[in-house]
């Protein structure tokens, strides 16, 4: 029979993955510096926003164009009517 | 936020090849499929439950565009929560929506959101099966729920250092090994993000299970 972990117990643990956590996110916040998510990204990366922009043959070019977001809003909400009424969910 | 279109993967459309774009596409829509034939499966759900779904939806929704000025800036998720309150199947739709709805008004590009999918549905998925193990191990919970979101943060940010050093990043000038210590750095630095949301959906469980602890009763 499996004993159970009393609440205090629980927050022991608890606190202990909570410590590990904090300390790997302060050492990494130390190594790489105070920067914003994206900046993270990019530096990890070793991503150019200019170049970025262009986004090549075979990538997608819809960043900053309403207009493309509008037909992709558009095609998902039609398949969305259409999967809601033929499975009826 | 800035004048960017970032996503969960705080990458923007272009990063990734169409190849790999439709790739996780592809498997996102597998596991939505998936989760569509369970919730089709199931011959009534209770109101209280697309309450709740409707609910998480707004909930996770307003607080991605939300920025928290630590760590440079940073957002919380609550697809953990979500993942305890509602389970895996049900879970899965509602990130699905909330990634939608994310990208039409800018934060994350359309290519992104397959893989953004993987990311979240892990998050949920992990965070529901150890909110479910530990339900006999332990009896407070605050701890149950914490430590289930710390593990469901910690398997996302993995699946997603996992998705871009497989799908590569165009006009990376890093190598493999640079991209991957740099994602490690970004990953535990969301652990410390991972931190505050556990106490958040902690604090938010236990007052579920004061006030309405029929809302975590799981109705198989």
């Amino acid at each position: 029979m499996m004993t159970r972990i009393s609440p205090q117990k629980g927050m022991l643990i608890f606190g202990i993955f909570i410590l590990l956590a904090g300390i790997a996110a302060l050492v990494a916040f130390q190594v790489s510096g105070p920067m914003g998510i994206e900046e993270r990204f990019t530096q990890a990366l070793g991503i150019h926003h200019d170049a970025s922009a262009d986004s090549g043959i075979s990538g997608f070019s819809l960043e900053g164009q309403p207009f493309l977001y509008v037909v992709v809003l558009g095609i998902l909400g039609i398949i969305c009517i259409a999967a809601y009424r033929h499975f009826r969910i | 936020m800035g004048g960017r279109n970032l996503a969960h993967i705080h990458l923007e459309d272009g990063s990734f090849t169409l190849y790999w774009v439709l790739v996780w596409w592809a498997i996102a829509l597998i596991l939505i499929g998936v989760s569509l034939v369970w919730v089709r499966s199931k011959k009534k759900f209770s109101n209280r439950k697309i309450t709740l779904a409707a609910f998480c939806t707004a909930a996770a929704f307003a607080i991605f565009q939300v920025s928290i000025p630590l760590f440079g800036g940073v957002h919380l998720n609550l697809t953990p929560l979500i993942g305890i309150l509602l389970g895996p199947a049900l879970g899965a739709l509602v990130v699905l929506i909330i990634n939608i709805l994310s990208a039409a008004i800018g934060h994350g590009g359309w290519g992104m959101i397959g893989a953004n999918l993987l990311v979240n549905i892990t998050e949920l998925v992990v965070a529901y099966g150890i909110w479910r193990a530990l339900k006999n191990l332990f009896s407070g919970g605050f701890a149950r729920a914490g430590i289930a979101t710390l593990a469901g943060l910690f398997c996302g940010n993995m699946v997603m250092i996992v998705i871009i050093v497989i799908s590569g990043v165009q006009g990376a000038a890093q190598t493999s090994s640079q991209i991957l210590t740099g994602l490690t750095l970004i990953a535990a630095v969301n652990m410390g993000v991972a931190v505050i949301e556990a106490f958040i959906t902690g604090m938010i469980i236990v007052s579920i299970m004061k006030a309405r602890p029929d809302m975590l009763e799981r109705d198989e």
